[in-house]
C-alpha cells in the first residue's frame, strides 16, 4: 500500500510548526514517530493536505528534571524512555510500559508525544481502503453511520495507548503550544472522550512536553493481550495506590485502556477502595464495581462482555499485588 | 552403513549467511529496465455478478500501460489439480468471495497503479452467498458454481473392513464431534511474481513459488502457449508451507501484460492480499465414531468430514483423500468408513497446508484417544504403544511401509516430556499431554512425479549441481548439496548449486507432499555416482585395479581400506583429461519412486508413496486459572525421518513446526464476518511470535528406510500434524477440561472453567 500524495513540510521551530498547523488545522498531521500516523495514511482513512514533521525540530526529545518534577520532551521515543537511566531511577513503570508497546520496531520509532495523540481504533476504521469499500465509509472515516452501533453522529472507537493510563495515573500533566502560546493541562483532560475527534486540543496546538510531579506511592500496569508482543491491549489497566499512612489507602487511581472513547477512569472503584483495607472482600468488590463501571464496545474481534471481565481479573490481580508487603 | 563425512553433519545453510546478512535476492528485490507496476482490483463483494466492467478510468491515469479484466483473457480455467479445475486467472461474469480477482492493471509506478484502481467503475448485481459450508450443502442454499449445485465439489466415501460388524464386536463406542478453524499459512514473503519477455516472445517468470515446473505448465495453459515458451525461475522464496503451489493472478497477470506491453511487468501481493486472497487451511467440522475392544484395540472408526473450502477446489479432492487414508497411520486401523465432503462457501479458499487435510481429522483421533484411554483407565501412551502400527504390517489401503519407528517416537517423546513422572500428577493448571501422527515421504505417482539432476565435475575439482528442487527456505539445496559432497567424497564448500530454473535445471515437481528431499536427493545421488563412476573408470586404468575396490573420501580417490593407495579428486581429474576422455565429466540421474501399486489414491487404493514418516509431539503446559492464558512451557519433537541428512535442518523443521502447532491450538484464526477477513493483518492475526516459543526438545529417529537417499524420509509437514493435539490433551491434564474446537483462546478456557465450577 502507497501513502495518498501531500505537501511535506519540515519546520524548524515549534512556532512554525504551530503557523502551519493553525493555518490549515483540518488538513494537516503532525509526523512523530510515524508508527500510527502512515499506517491510517497507507490505510486512507487520513489523507492530509499537509504533513508536518517534527523531527526536524531541534530539543523536543529529552529527559530531565527540574527541580522534583520529571520533564519528557513529546519527541523522545518509547526506546529513549525504556532506556533512560533517569526514568529507571525514578519512574520503573513508565520505562516498563515502554516496553510494553508494540515491539521493539515501533518502541524504537514511536514517540510519547504520538503514544499519547495516537488515534483511537476500530475493527471497521483501522482496515485497508478495499476493506472498506464494501461500506459507506463510517462516521469517523467521514460517513454519516458508526457500523458499530449502526447510528449516526457519534463515534465509538476506542483509545488504546499503554502510555496514558499509567501517566493520568501518576497525574501527568502536558504542555502544549498554540498560536496564543503555552498552557498545561492534566493529561486526562487531553482526551475529550470522542471517538471522531478524541483529543481536546485547540486549533494550532502541538504538544510539547510531559510533566509528572514526584513519585509517591506504587504504581502497576497490566496489558492483556494474546502475545506478550506487537498488540495493542484487548484491555489494560494502570493501578495506583497510596497507603494513607495507616494500613487503609489513602488514594486510588484505577485507569484502563481499550475500553471507552479515552483512557477510562471508574471514579466508583476509586472511591470504594480509598479509606479502606485491601482485605479479599474488598478486592472482589472493587474489581466487580470497576468492570460494571466500564462500557467497552465492539471494536476490536474481542465481545464487549469479555473485556469487561478481563478488567475485573485484571483489576483484582493488581489489588492482590498490593497484598503483598513489596510489591512487584 | 559406513562411516558418513557430510551427510548426518549439522551443516549451517547454504544461502544463511546470505539471508542473515538480507543480500538474499527474493523476487521483489529484483528490478528491470523500464519495469511497470501491477496491482489487482478485488471484489469487495462475497457473491455476486460482474454486470459491467469500466476500465477507461483507470486507463486515463498518467502513468498506466495497460488494464485488463476477466474478458479480455483467455478463457481457460486453472487449478493444482487437473481434474478440479474452476478458477480463472481474473473472474469471468461473477465474483466468489471477498477479494476475488475482478480487474488488474499496470503502470509505471505503483502509485499510479493504485490510483487506477480507485477509477474503474465495477456494476455488481449482489447475490445472496452463504457461509456455512453445512448451510451450503442443503437444498436451496445460494449455488457458488453453476455445476455444482449442493456444493460438494469434491467428495470420498470409502470403506475398508465391515464397520458395522466391527462396532458390534466393539466393547466401548465413543462418539465426539470437532471443529477446526481457518489458519493462514503466513510465509514472510508474499506472493510475487516478476515477468520479461525476450525478443523472440517468451516469457520468464521469476516467481515466489513452491513449484516451478507446474508453474510453467499452467502458466503456458492459461495464456494458451506453448510450454517451450515459457521460463519460469524460483528466485529465493520466503516460506511457502503449501500456500505456493498453486498458480495465482499475480503469475498470470505479469506474464500477460509483459506479454503486451513488452516491457518487464512484477506484481507483488499486500500481507491483507496473502490473508483474504491467497489460500488457508481448511476448516473442517468432523464426526467421529470409534469403536474399542476391552484390552484397548481400537477396531474401526467412521469419520463424517465437512470441510469449509471457501470459493473455489485448489487441491480438494487430494485433501478430502488425504484426510480419509491417513486415518489409517500411525495406528493400526482395519476398519474405516470414511465420509468426506469439500464444500464450496463465499470465502477464502481452501488449500494445501502443512500436512494437507491431515492436521485436522489427526487433531480429532488423537484428542478422543486420549479421552477414549481415560474412560477405560488406560494410560493414553500405553493405549497408542498397543495400536502402534508396525513396519512390514499389511495395510488395508496398500500403503507399503517399509520402516516405522512409531513406536520408538511414542517413547522418547514420553521419556522427553517425563511422563511417568508428570502425567496426572502435577499441580492443578499444570499438564502433560502427547500425541502422534505419520506422513507420506512424497507421492509415487501423479503427473510428472519424477526428479531429475545433473551433476559437472569441473577441471578445478568443483562440483556444479543442476537440480529442479524448489528450496523455499527449507534447506533443500543444503541437503542435496551434503548427499553429493558424501557421494562425491569432497567438503560441503565445494558444491556450487543451480536450482529451480525450468529452462536450465532437471524436471522437478517442487516442493510439495514432503518429497523433496526423498525424491531430488536420489536424483541427485545418482547424477553423482554416475559422474563418480566415470573418474573411477580412468582411476582404476592408472592404478590397475577393480572399479569397485575404489572409495572417494576428503578430497581423494583411493583403494578402499588403503587411503595412501590412491590420488587426490583434483589428480584424478588431470589424469581423466590426460587420458583424452570426454570432458566435462557429468553424471545424469532421474528418479521416479518405485511404482509397485502406484496410486494417487484418487481412484484407487495402492502405496501412495515411497516412505512414511511417523511422529509423536508431547507437551508440558500451564495454565493460568485466573485469566485462562496457556503458556506451552516445553515440547519435546520425536520424528522418525529415517536419517537426518542434516541434524540441525531437522531441528529447525521440528522448532517451525511447534510453534506453528501452536498457533493452531492456542492463537490463531482467519475471522470472517459475512465472507469479509476481520483480521487480515500481522497486527490482528494472532501467529505466536518468540516471545511465545517454548523450550523445545528434538529427537531423531532414525530408521534408515531402504528406499530414500542414505535412509532419509520426510521431517517438514508430518511435523505439523501432532503438536496441536498435544497441546490440546496437556490442557486436558491440567485443568480436566476437553476442548473439541480450535483455537483454545483463554476466554473459552475461562468459560470452561466457570461450567466446570457449576458441576
Amino acid at each position: 500500500m502507497r501513502l495518498p500524495k501531500f505537501e511535506y513540510l519540515e519546520p524548524k521551530t515549534l512556532q512554525e510548526a504551530v503557523r502551519a498547523l493553525a493555518s490549515d488545522a483540518k488538513r494537516s498531521v503532525l509526523l512523530a514517530g510515524g508508527t500510527d500516523l502512515l499506517v491510517n495514511m497507507k490505510h486512507r482513512v487520513i489523507e492530509p493536505k499537509q504533513v508536518i514533521n517534527l523531527k526536524t525540530i531541534p530539543k523536543l526529545a529529552y529527559v530531565k528534571n527540574v527541580k522534583d518534577e520529571l520533564r519528557i520532551g513529546a519527541l523522545a521515543t518509547l526506546h529513549d524512555l525504556s532506556s533512560s537511566r533517569v526514568i529507571q531511577e525514578r519512574f520503573p513503570i513508565l520505562s516498563h510500559v515502554a516496553t510494553k508497546v508494540g515491539a521493539y520496531a515501533l518502541q524504537a520509532m514511536g514517540t510519547l508525544g504520538g503514544n499519547l495523540c495516537q488515534g483511537n481504533r476500530c475493527r471497521f476504521y483501522n482496515q485497508s481502503a478495499f476493506w472498506r469499500g464494501a461500506k459507506p465509509p463510517c462516521y469517523k472515516a467521514g460517513g454519516k453511520l458508526c457500523h458499530v452501533v449502526r447510528k449516526p453522529g457519534e463515534c465509538h472507537s476506542t483509545y488504546c495507548g499503554d502510555m496514558a493510563p499509567v501517566l493520568i495515573a501518576l497525574e501527568a500533566q502536558v504542555r502544549v503550544v498554540g498560536p496564543n502560546g503555552e498552557r498545561v493541562l492534566s493529561l486526562s483532560k487531553l482526551y475529550s472522550r470522542d471517538g471522531k475527534r478524541p483529543l481536546s486540543l485547540r486549533k494550532g496546538e502541538i504538544l510539547k512536553e510531559v510533566l509528572i510531579p514526584p513519585p509517591s506511592g506504587k504504581t502497576l500496569y497490566l496489558k492483556w493481550r494474546r502475545r506478550e508482543s506487537i498488540e495493542f491491549p484487548i484491555v489494560s489497566l494502570a493501578l495506583h495506590i497510596e497507603k494513607d499512612g495507616t494500613e487503609k489507602i489513602g488514594k486510588a487511581r484505577i485507569i484502563f485502556s481499550a475500553v471507552g472513547s479515552g483512557p477510562v477512569e471508574t471514579i466508583g472503584a476509586e472511591e470504594m477502595l480509598e479509606s479502606s483495607s485491601l482485605d479479599n472482600r474488598t478486592i472482589e468488590r472493587v474489581s466487580n464495581q470497576a468492570a460494571k463501571e466500564i462500557s467497552p464496545m465492539r471494536t476490536s474481534i474481542y465481545s464487549p462482555s469479555y473485556k469487561r471481565r478481563m478488567a475485573g481479573i485484571l483489576l483484582r490481580q493488581a489489588l492482590e499485588n498490593f497484598q503483598i508487603p513489596n510489591p512487584k | 552403513m559406513n562411516k558418513l563425512d557430510v551427510v548426518g553433519k549439522r551443516e549451517p545453510m547454504l544461502d544463511a549467511w546470505e539471508k542473515a546478512t538480507g543480500r538474499a535476492r527474493f523476487t521483489d528485490d529484483l528490478a528491470f529496465p523500464g519495469m511497470l507496476y501491477g496491482k489487482i482490483l478485488r471484489s469487495p463483494l462475497a457473491h455476486a455478478k460482474i454486470l459491467h466492467l469500466d476500465l477507461t478510468g483507470a486507463e486515463k491515469v498518467t502513468g498506466v500501460k495497460g488494464a485488463i479484466g476477466g474478458e479480455d483473457i483467455p478463457k481457460k480455467k486453472y487449478g493444482i489439480v487437473p481434474m478440479a479445475k474452476d478458477e480463472y486467472a481474473l473472474a469471468i461474469g461473477k465474483v466468489r468471495y471477498v477479494g476475488d480477482e475482478v480487474a488488474a492493471v499496470v503502470a509505471t509506478s505503483l502509485d499510479a497503479a493504485e490510483e487506477a484502481l480507485s477509477k474503474i467503475q465495477v456494476d455488481y448485481e449482489e447475490l445472496p452467498a452463504v457461509f456455512d459450508p453445512v448451510e451450503a450443502m442443503q437444498p436451496g442454499a445460494p449455488v457458488i458454481h453453476e455445476e455444482v449445485h449442493n456444493n460438494v465439489s469434491a467428495s470420498i466415501r470409502k470403506e475398508f473392513g465391515n464397520v458395522e460388524k466391527a462396532f458390534g464386536e466393539s466393547d466401548f463406542l465413543f462418539e465426539d464431534t470437532f471443529e477446526t478453524q481457518a489458519v493462514n499459512h503466513c510465509p514472510l514473503e508474499p506472493q510475487a511474481a516478476l515477468a520479461v519477455v525476450d525478443p523472440s516472445g517468451k516469457v520468464t517468470l521469476y516467481a515466489s513459488t513452491q513449484i516451478p515446473f507446474f508453474l510453467r505448465r499452467n502458466l503456458a495453459t492459461t495464456l494458451d502457449i506453448p510450454e517451450s515458451k515459457v521460463r519460469v525461475i524460483k528466485p529465493k522464496v520466503g516460506g511457502g508451507f503449501g500456500q505456493k503451489i498453486d498458480l495465482y493472478a499475480k503469475d498470470f497477470c505479469a506474464a500477460f501484460f509483459a506479454m503486451k506491453t513488452k516491457k518487464p511487468v512484477k506484481f507483488v501481493y499486500e500481507r491483507e492480499e496473502v490473508f483474504t486472497s491467497t489460500r488457508q487451511r481448511h476448516p473442517m467440522h468432523i464426526q467421529l465414531k470409534t469403536g474399542m475392544r476391552k484390552d484397548g484395540t481400537i477396531l474401526a472408526q467412521q469419520f463424517k468430514v465437512i470441510a469449509d473450502g471457501g470459493a473455489y477446489n485448489s487441491t480438494a479432492p487430494l485433501m478430502i483423500t488425504l484426510a480419509c487414508y491417513f486415518i489409517m497411520l500411525p495406528y493400526r486401523l482395519e476398519n474405516l468408513l470414511f465420509e468426506g465432503y469439500h464444500v464450496y462457501t463465499n470465502k477464502p479458499v481452501g488449500g494445501a497446508m502443512r500436512g494437507h487435510g491431515i492436521p485436522q481429522v489427526r487433531f480429532a483421533v488423537e484428542a478422543q484417544l486420549d479421552h477414549v484411554a481415560e474412560k477405560m483407565g488406560i494410560d493414553p501412551l500405553d493405549l497408542r504403544l498397543k495400536n502402534a502400527f508396525q513396519a512390514g504390517a499389511p495395510h488395508p489401503a496398500k500403503l507399503r511401509v517399509q520402516t516405522c519407528g512409531f513406536s520408538d517416537t511414542l517413547k522418547t517423546a514420553a521419556k522427553g516430556i517425563g511422563w511417568e513422572e508428570k502425567r496426572g500428577k502435577l499441580p492443578f493448571g499444570r499438564g502433560v499431554g502427547l500425541a502422534g501422527a505419520s506422513f507420506p515421504s512424497g507421492v509415487s505417482n501423479m503427473s510428472h512425479i519424477s526428479s531429475g539432476a545433473m551433476v559437472k565435475i569441473e577441471r578445478d575439482g568443483s562440483i556444479t549441481l543442476l537440480t529442479g528442487a524448489a528450496d523455499i527456505g527449507q534447506g533443500a539445496e543444503t541437503v542435496i548439496s551434503q548427499i553429493v559432497a558424501e557421494e562425491l567424497g569432497v567438503p560441503l564448500e565445494d558444491i556450487r548449486i543451480t536450482a529451480a530454473d525450468t529452462e536450465i535445471t532437471p524436471l522437478d515437481p517442487g516442493t510439495f507432499g514432503s518429497g523433496v528431499t526423498l525424491r531430488a536427493g536420489n536424483a541427485a545421488k545418482i547424477a553423482s555416482q554416475e559422474a563418480r563412476e566415470k573418474l573411477f573408470e580412468a582411476v582404476a586404468e592408472k592404478m590397475e585395479v577393480n572399479v569397485k575396490e575404489l572409495e572417494a573420501r576428503n578430497r581423494r580417490i583411493y583403494v578402499k581400506g588403503s587411503p595412501e593407495r590412491g590420488m587426490s579428486f583434483k589428480e584424478a581429474i588431470k589424469f581423466y583429461q590426460y587420458s583424452d576422455r570426454p570432458m566435462p565429466i557429468i553424471g545424469r540421474g532421474s528418479y521416479q519412486p518405485p511404482a509397485k501399486e502406484p496410486t494417487t489414491l484418487l481412484k484407487e487404493d495402492g502405496n501412495f508413496s515411497p516412505a512414511y514418516s511417523f511422529m509423536t509431539q508431547a507437551a508440558e503446559v500451564e495454565v493460568d486459572t485466573k485469566t485462562g492464558k496457556v503458556k506451552v512451557l516445553k515440547m519435546v519433537a520425536s520424528h522418525d525421518c529415517g536419517k537426518a541428512i542434516n541434524p540441525m535442518l531437522v531441528e529447525g523443521q521440528l522448532e517451525g513446526s511447534v510453534v506453528g502447532g501452536m498457533g493452531q491450538a492456542l492463537y490463531e484464526e482467519v475471522i470472517t464476518e459475512k465472507g469479509r477477513v476481520l483480521n487480515p493483518s500481522f497486527l490482528d492475526y494472532g501467529i505466536p511470535t518468540a516471545m511465545e516459543a517454548p523450550s523445545i526438545t528434538s529427537v531423531e529417529v532414525e530408521t534408515n528406510d531402504p528406499e530414500g537417499p542414505f535412509g532419509a524420509k520426510e521431517s517438514g509437514e508430518g511435523t505439523q500434524l501432532a503438536p496441536a493435539p498435544a497441546i490440546i490433551n496437556a490442557i486436558y491434564d491440567a485443568i480436566g477440561v476437553r476442548f473439541k474446537t480450535l483455537p483454545v483462546t483463554p476466554e473459552k478456557i475461562l468459560q470452561a472453567l466457570d461450567e466446570k465450577k457449576k458441576e
